[in-house]
């Protein structure tokens, strides 16, 4: 069986090769860590949660299988845990999905957009308005935003991610979709 | 065929349909400025959404992880270690002890009279009260513990057994205190 470049480094980290952990923690922190942040907003316990992931997932790494790819493995791990902490801290973020932080967000940028339009903004402001209209989502849209193009899932793999059909995961991409095009429309960024 | 919704756009986008679907609405969207324009609308969103922001993580997830899984002493050899270190200065303290009782360093230091000296034997004597203050912490718990459970250990391995267990305690302090009060202030 030929293994990828994750796959070989798990290899060298089961036969006790610290190096290889740390070469595969440095690749997956970044996007970890953002994915967590994205749920949960909240920094400090973003760290504590992307630590949390690292470790269990290398005390874990013996029941890998090889067959599977490493990452959709990992993302599986690092959602469960995301999931468990948003169980147990439920009402801190319900009330962070309020419409006072979607405009307020949304209204940082109003000042470039009106007097702009899109087209004139920069790639990379757009690109922050967006994320920044996603951050602003309920969670139930939120979560298959992010694991479909943060983590960059196919619609199965979130459907057996998150136990829902197929088909709702599709729906709820869409309307996470439409509702980020209402803002933009709403803020006239279409202009 | 009239204008088409959100679903058919971004179905089309996603590239879902099959290609009867497709070719009917990609010669709607050619003919229809609307739709054409609700298109531009949902790609642009698309687009953006699959080249996410990432902000960069901080360090202090790497260094937490790295420490927890793979500190430089394994926490049985760290204490081994201060345990051989406590005994071994022990053995130091006693003898310099003897040595002090006997006055023989003192008496050396004394035959000489510069400044330099007498701080020296200031040092020296210093060290012999804060030994003999021990010694007798060592022999009152020693005396203790042969009238309460009639044993005698005695006060060298009294002395040794305490040592240990002080340094045993600071050690325990130490690391479940101070790395956490590290840890949280690498998290910050």
């Amino acid at each position: 069986m030929k293994l990828d470049e994750d796959q070989s480094l798990i290899k060298d980290i089961l036969k006790g090769d610290k190096r290889s952990f740390e070469k595969l923690m440095k690749k997956y922190n970044r996007r970890i860590y953002n994915f967590i942040y994205r749920m949960i907003r909240d920094e400090e316990s973003s760290i504590e949660l992307s630590q949390e992931f690292f470790i269990k997932i290398y005390t874990v790494m013996y029941k890998y299988n090889f067959q599977y790819k490493f990452s959709t493995w990992a993302y599986r791990i690092c959602y469960n845990l995301v999931i468990d902490h948003i169980r147990k801290n439920q009402v801190q973020i319900d009330s962070l999905d309020g419409k006072d932080i979607k405009q307020k967000q949304i209204l940082d940028h109003t000042g470039t957009q009106l007097k702009d339009g899109y087209h004139n903004l920069e790639k990379e402001e757009i690109k922050t308005i967006v994320w920044d209209v996603v951050d602003t989502i309920p969670v139930k849209y939120r979560e298959l935003i992010l694991l479909r193009y943060m983590q960059g899932l196919k619609y199965d793999e979130i459907a057996e991610f998150t136990g829902l059909p197929v088909g709702t995961v599709k729906n709820r991409i869409f309307k996470a979709k439409e509702i980020l095009k209402m803002e933009m429309v709403k803020n006239e960024m279409f202009k | 065929m009239k204008c088409l919704n959100n679903k058919q756009i971004n179905d089309y986008m996603e590239k879902t349909l099959n290609s009867m679907e497709y070719s009917l609405i990609r010669d709607h969207i050619l003919s229809c400025g609307k739709c054409r324009e609700s298109l531009k609308h949902y790609e642009l969103i698309e687009n953006n959404l699959k080249e996410p922001e990432l902000k960069e993580a901080p360090a202090a997830i790497e260094q937490f992880v790295m420490r927890k899984l793979f500190p430089r002493f394994s926490h049985v050899a760290s204490l081994i270690t201060l345990i051989a270190a406590s005994f071994m200065l022990l053995i130091v303290g006693i003898y310099i002890y003897f040595d002090f009782a006997n006055d023989s360093m003192i008496k050396a230091f004394h035959l000489t009279k510069d400044n330099a000296t007498s701080i020296i034997s200031s040092i020296v004597k210093f060290v012999s009260v804060v030994f003999s203050g021990l010694l007798a912490i060592f022999k009152a718990i020693n005396a203790l513990l042969e009238a309460l459970l009639n044993v005698h250990i005695g006060v060298e391995i009294t002395g040794t057994f305490f040592a240990i267990l002080l340094i045993t305690i600071s050690y325990l302090i130490y690391n479940k205190l101070f790395l956490k009060l590290k840890d949280s202030r690498q998290n910050k």
